[in-house]
């Protein structure tokens, strides 16, 4: 189990997102735009964060160009979700990488399988238990 | 006659000056009677090429070239009827080398040893005749090429046509001899232009260099042409001789160019189109896919932990998601009518107040976001804005996007004001906003396909929403016209004529 931040602007899939996280039992934190993400993202200490690219206000790109420099921050495992197919384009606009990006529509494996992935990676980097 | 008296002068002294002269003058003499020569001078003996001695013994006719013996022994017989005969004229003779050569000839008559007699003094003039005839060749040789040319030539002084070829005249629309002794102002088709192109030339031509350029033309007609002209002085060191002008037609070539610019701008417009469709379609479809697989696989997977309100949230985000993609291959099955000139119009009487009034507030529902600052709809429905014929179909669509862009591009609320009049036959929609804006230069691309204003930020949109508007206006006979401001909002006014036939009972 752990705890997730879903950034996304679209209501509909970011409940969708939400529900499907609790349902395999993470512990799930949402916000609706950019802006509202990056606060939860400093003080909600996530594990995950997935994140939409295209949100007014703030979008994805900004986020991450913001959480890269912070040393806490930049060490939680950051996946896109984006309905662009152009992945040059945004990884141009990017001062450092995402750690992965999920194409949409994405179904439920693809998402579980990125997640559990990022998550595993996270624990071997830094051993962190499950029960943080 | 001063020859002759010095000729029968016979004192000593003159006989000496006389024969001094004769001896080295550099025209050939020789005195004749009949056909016997009397006296021949060392140049005559030079020119002939028979010595003095010689001379004497020889029959006159037979040093004539044989095609001009017939003209000597017709003066002859004139002479001997004492018909005048011409004192000066040109004869070929045969040299003692057995060479023509062409002789120009004068003669005067004279008393020879008591008994009359002809003084005949030539030279030769073999080398001029032949550098004549040369030139007389070359000449029309030169003609004959300037006239066939098919670029048009002209010889000017001072800009006026001293000669021009045919095609020359062909290409503006005279004669030559209409042109030759006119200035050439005539085919420009303005004082400025023909000024500035010789201004233009001259610059180059003091220089001594070659000046061309690409010039408009005009035709006796009026038809405007283009053409490529070079010109040059005749003469590099002497500016008086005139300037030599060749003209060359390019309408066909510029035209070309111009459609083929035309064409390549098109094509270029059409892949600018393309990729924005891909990269349009590739946002705007994906998201409520994404809406739909997540929803399906939760109603898959996990149907059994959830209650039944949220199992029924989910069918309907997917039928609503559905609705979003068919709404957007409307508008695209629309526009590709439109573009193909399927769409179809077909107009019918429309209560146009209870049809703004539900459009517009059906609109301002669907657009609102509870967490956004949403512009307040203020309508104003003049009371001339009653019933009209229209296309049902084409007016909602024309109202439902200007209105919802209204909405969408007024983040920071404000007031978005419909006005309509109904005057003339003549419906007039207003629609503003106090909304972000539409950067000036975005403007001449507003209303192309798939085209979005570069201030559109994170706002979703297909780029397709002003574009059906202009062409459902468009169907209707319409315009669509926009003032907008950045930062300050925007404003579309649509004019609409209403079938001017409206039936009797309303």
């Amino acid at each position: 189990m752990a705890r997730i931040l879903v950034i996304e602007d679209d209501p509909t899939i970011r409940a969708n997102l939400a529900r499907v996280l609790r349902f395999e039992n993470h512990e799930v934190i949402v916000a609706e735009d950019g802006h509202v993400g990056l606060q939860a993202a400093r003080t909600e200490c996530p594990q995950l964060i997935l994140c939409d690219i295209m949100m007014p206000r703030m979008d994805g790109i900004s986020v991450l160009n913001a959480l890269r420099p912070d040393s806490q921050l930049s060490v939680i495992p950051f996946v896109f979700l984006t309905a662009r197919a152009d992945r040059a384009e945004v990884e141009a606009k990017l001062t450092f990488p995402a750690d992965d990006y999920l194409i949409k529509p994405f179904n439920l494996q693809e998402l579980l399988a990125v997640v559990n992935r990022q998550l595993e990676n996270q624990r071997k980097l830094y051993g962190l238990s499950d029960s943080r | 006659m001063p020859r002759k008296s010095h000729v029968t002068d016979n004192s000593p002294q003159s006989e000496e000056v006389y024969r001094d002269i004769v001896d080295h003058v550099l025209e050939g003499i020789i005195v004749i009677r009949g056909n016997q020569v009397l006296y021949a001078n060392p140049m005559a003996s030079e020119i002939t090429g028979h010595a003095r001695s010689a001379i004497e013994k020889i029959a006159l006719i037979d040093l004539i070239h044989p095609e001009d013996q017939g003209m000597i022994r017709d003066f002859q017989q004139r002479r001997r009827e004492g018909n005048p005969i011409p004192s000066r004229y040109d004869v070929r003779i045969i040299n003692a080398h057995h060479e023509m050569r062409w002789l120009t000839l004068g003669q005067q008559y004279l008393e020879w040893n008591g008994l009359p007699a002809t003084l005949c003094f030539f030279s030769d003039i073999t080398d001029n005749k032949r550098l004549q005839e040369e030139l007389k060749h070359s000449l029309m040789e030169r003609e004959a090429i300037l006239q066939t040319a098919q670029v048009g030539i002209s010889l000017t002084a001072n800009r006026i046509h001293q000669w021009v070829n045919r095609a020359f005249a062909d290409m503006v629309g005279y004669e030559p001899h209409e042109l030759i002794g006119h200035n050439s102002r005539r085919h420009y088709p303005s004082e400025e232009s023909w000024q500035q192109l010789g201004e233009l030339a001259d610059e180059a031509i003091k220089r001594n260099e070659t000046f061309t350029t690409e010039w408009p033309s005009i035709h006796r007609n009026g038809k405007l042409s283009w053409v490529r002209m070079s010109a040059a002085r005749v003469s590099a060191d002497d500016p008086s001789k005139g300037i030599i002008w060749s003209v060359l037609d390019i309408t066909n070539h510029v035209q070309a160019e111009v459609e083929m610019r035309e064409a390549l701008a098109k094509q270029q417009q059409l892949n600018q189109m393309k990729s924005r469709f891909v990269s349009m379609t590739s946002h705007e479809f994906r998201t409520p896919l994404a809406t739909i697989l997540s929803s399906a696989e939760l109603l898959r997977h996990y149907r059994d932990r959830m209650p039944e309100q949220e199992q029924e949230g989910l069918f309907v985000s997917i039928e609503s998601a559905v609705k979003r993609m068919g709404l957007m291959l409307d508008n695209i099955i629309t526009l590709g009518r439109a573009d193909s000139d399927r769409l179809e119009f077909k107009p019918t009487l429309i209560d146009l107040r209870f049809f703004f009034e539900s459009l517009a507030n059906e609109t301002a529902a669907a657009i609102s976001t509870p967490d956004l600052l949403s512009p307040e709809l203020v309508m104003n429905l003049d009371t001339s804005v009653t019933s009209a014929w229209l296309d049902e179909n084409l007016l909602r669509q024309i109202v439902n996007n200007l209105l919802t862009n209204a909405f969408k591009y007024s983040p920071n609320g404000g007031k978005v004001r419909f006005d309509a009049t109904l005057e003339n036959h003549v419906l007039k929609l207003k629609i503003s906003d106090q909304g972000i804006g539409i950067p000036a230069e975005e403007m001449p691309n507003l209303f192309e396909s798939f085209h979005r204003a570069s201030n559109v930020g994170n706002i979703p949109g297909s780029g397709l929403g002003l574009s059906i508007v202009k062409k459902s206006a468009e169907m209707h006979g319409g315009t669509v016209e926009v003032s907008s401001q950045v930062g300050r909002g925007t404003c579309f006014t649509v004019k609409l004529p209403t079938r001017a036939l409206e039936p009797l009972n309303g």
